[in-house]
């Protein structure tokens, strides 16, 4: 069963358009959105929470329709924004009697344990924490009242390494469950490339691609050559590149390549989740100009 | 919304200490200099102010936008703001008619029943939710900056209207409005009663329809 279900997701805004985006997050797995700043990512995120109107499209959590199911199915829906806003006057404290008052199922032993496993200052006021220090209260209480869907807008921004690995490990053991599953936005690709599952691609309001990491992985690869070698390779093989005096360097589709690889003795190494995304990026931008 | 009452509740403890204690001084002031009634005008001003201040401060930290990431409905949201205001109005009006019965009965002469002291009390509620009924569905809908032009057009309309009901009550001005008041007992006391509950009434119901319209 698939947890979250966007379809043909379209939005306006002026200069801006988030252009028929499709996307399936199954249960149990992990989505990286990725994209650079002002992709798309929180309008996404702000459409599949009803935060905004959709102008065509559809989105299903837990397989209900969003428009219709809002606001009770936040009450299974673990949410942090890109920027947390809790009033600058409450503590940790206070916000966890306001959570307790807010959701059915809200756990204040887990989101204890959450401040001390995050090391969240308990008596300052909100108003007073570091930006690491917002996130990670936000990922606290996002964690503590039983969800089984997380979207997370950008949630490693402004956390350390250490920090950030922890986060990352944290919604590791969240998806152990089968039942959960998380949608997560960042343009830090090594912290999504570490637990996703799944990676999709914005660029500018456009679906790149959505596909699961490990085909991925396997089906890209970056082919190292002459210019004039590049120039040979069939083109709908190589998704984009970069020539330098030292030769080149191309981002190409492997199973289009069996004959040339043999042919040419191509080099082919593998390809980051990083490297796929700008060279797609680039590939985009440069196709938009000719 | 319990929730969102806990917050306001916090944040009023944190950023309205200074507005309560001017409100109990004014009270206080209208007590004991009896009679003088314009004094009272300052504390329903202040109190009808909360959900304004709360809003300022809410949307400094960003939680209107935030707000949209837990389980509460558009109209949980804005009906927490009008039972804000409400409360706050009835704390201030309670505090005002016990000061009044407690005078009465130290004072000699001045002792007043019961029936005076809901009229009191009714009143009071009338003056303290004219301003948050107008302000509101602005601020709701279109934020604190913009909504702060419709605040001045309020304090205007708040004066006249303290005015056009003193000399419909027979008088000019607001002592004339609140000596009406103390003698709750005609058809026209009941009748304001009435209109001001419709006009808090439609002033929720449209809130929550402007609200909803709002893009987080």
């Amino acid at each position: 069963m698939n947890t979250l279900e966007i379809k043909g997701l379209t939005k306006h805004y002026r200069g801006f358009a988030l252009d028929g985006v499709d996307l399936v997050l199954p249960q149990g797995c992990i989505l990286g959105l990725i994209g650079e700043n002002g992709a798309g990512k929180s309008t996404t995120i702000k459409l599949i929470l009803n935060m905004i109107r959709a102008e065509e499209g559809s989105v299903r959590i837990f397989g209900k329709e969003n428009v219709a199911s809002m606001p009770s199915v936040l009450e299974n829906v673990g949410v942090v924004l890109d920027e947390v806003g809790f009033p600058g006057c409450l503590n940790t404290a206070q916000i966890g009697k306001i959570m307790e008052d807010t959701y059915r199922n809200w756990e204040e032993e887990t989101y204890q344990g959450y401040l001390k496993q995050l090391s969240v200052p308990e008596k300052k006021p909100f108003r007073d924490f570091s930006k690491g220090n917002k996130m990670k209260l936000g990922i606290a209480v996002a964690l503590s009242h039983q969800a089984k869907l997380l979207i997370l807008d950008e949630p490693t921004s402004g956390l350390d390494p250490v920090v950030r690995d922890q986060v990352v490990d944290i919604l590791g053991n969240f998806t152990r469950e089968e039942s959960h599953a998380v949608l997560i936005s960042s343009h830090i690709v090594s912290d999504l490339e570490r637990i996703c599952d799944y990676i999709a691609f914005l660029h500018q309001g456009k679906l790149m691609l959505c596909e699961e990491k490990d085909v991925l992985l396997e089906e890209y690869g970056l082919a190292h050559c002459t210019a004039e070698q590049l120039a040979e390779l069939p083109k709908e093989a190589v998704k984009g590149s970069k020539s330098s005096p030292y030769g080149a360097e191309a981002l190409v589709r492997k199973s289009l390549l069996r004959e040339e690889r043999e042919r040419q003795g191509l080099q082919i190494s593998p390809v980051t989740i990083e490297e796929l995304f700008v060279y797609m990026v680039k590939n985009a931008d440069q196709g938009r100009k000719d | 919304m319990k929730g969102l009452l806990r917050k306001d509740f916090y944040m009023m403890k944190s950023y309205c200490k200074g507005s309560i204690l001017l409100v109990l001084i004014f009270l206080g002031a209208t007590i004991v200099a009896h009679e003088n009634y314009l004094f009272l005008l300052y504390p329903f001003l202040i109190v009808s102010l909360f959900p304004m201040t709360l809003l300022s401060y809410e949307e400094q930290a960003g939680w209107d936008r935030y707000v949209g990431a837990f389980p509460y409905s558009k109209a949980a949201v804005v009906s927490s703001k009008y039972v804000v205001a409400l409360l706050s109005t009835a704390a201030v009006a309670l505090i005002f008619a016990a000061g009044l019965l407690i005078r009465g009965a130290f004072v000699s002469g001045e002792r007043i029943s019961l029936e005076t002291c809901l009229g009191i009390f009714l009143s009071m509620m009338l003056l303290g939710i004219l301003s948050p009924g107008l302000l509101l569905p602005f601020l709701l809908r279109f934020g604190v900056a913009k909504g702060r032009v419709v605040f001045i057009c309020v304090v205007a309309v708040l004066a006249a209207a303290v005015g056009a009901l003193g000399s419909i009550a027979g008088g000019s001005g607001a002592d004339a409005f609140f000596l009406t008041a103390l003698n709750p007992v005609g058809v026209k006391f009941w009748l304001f009663c009435l209109a001001g509950i419709l006009y808090y009434a439609l002033s929720w119901g449209l809130a929550i329809w402007l609200y909803r319209k709002k893009e987080l």
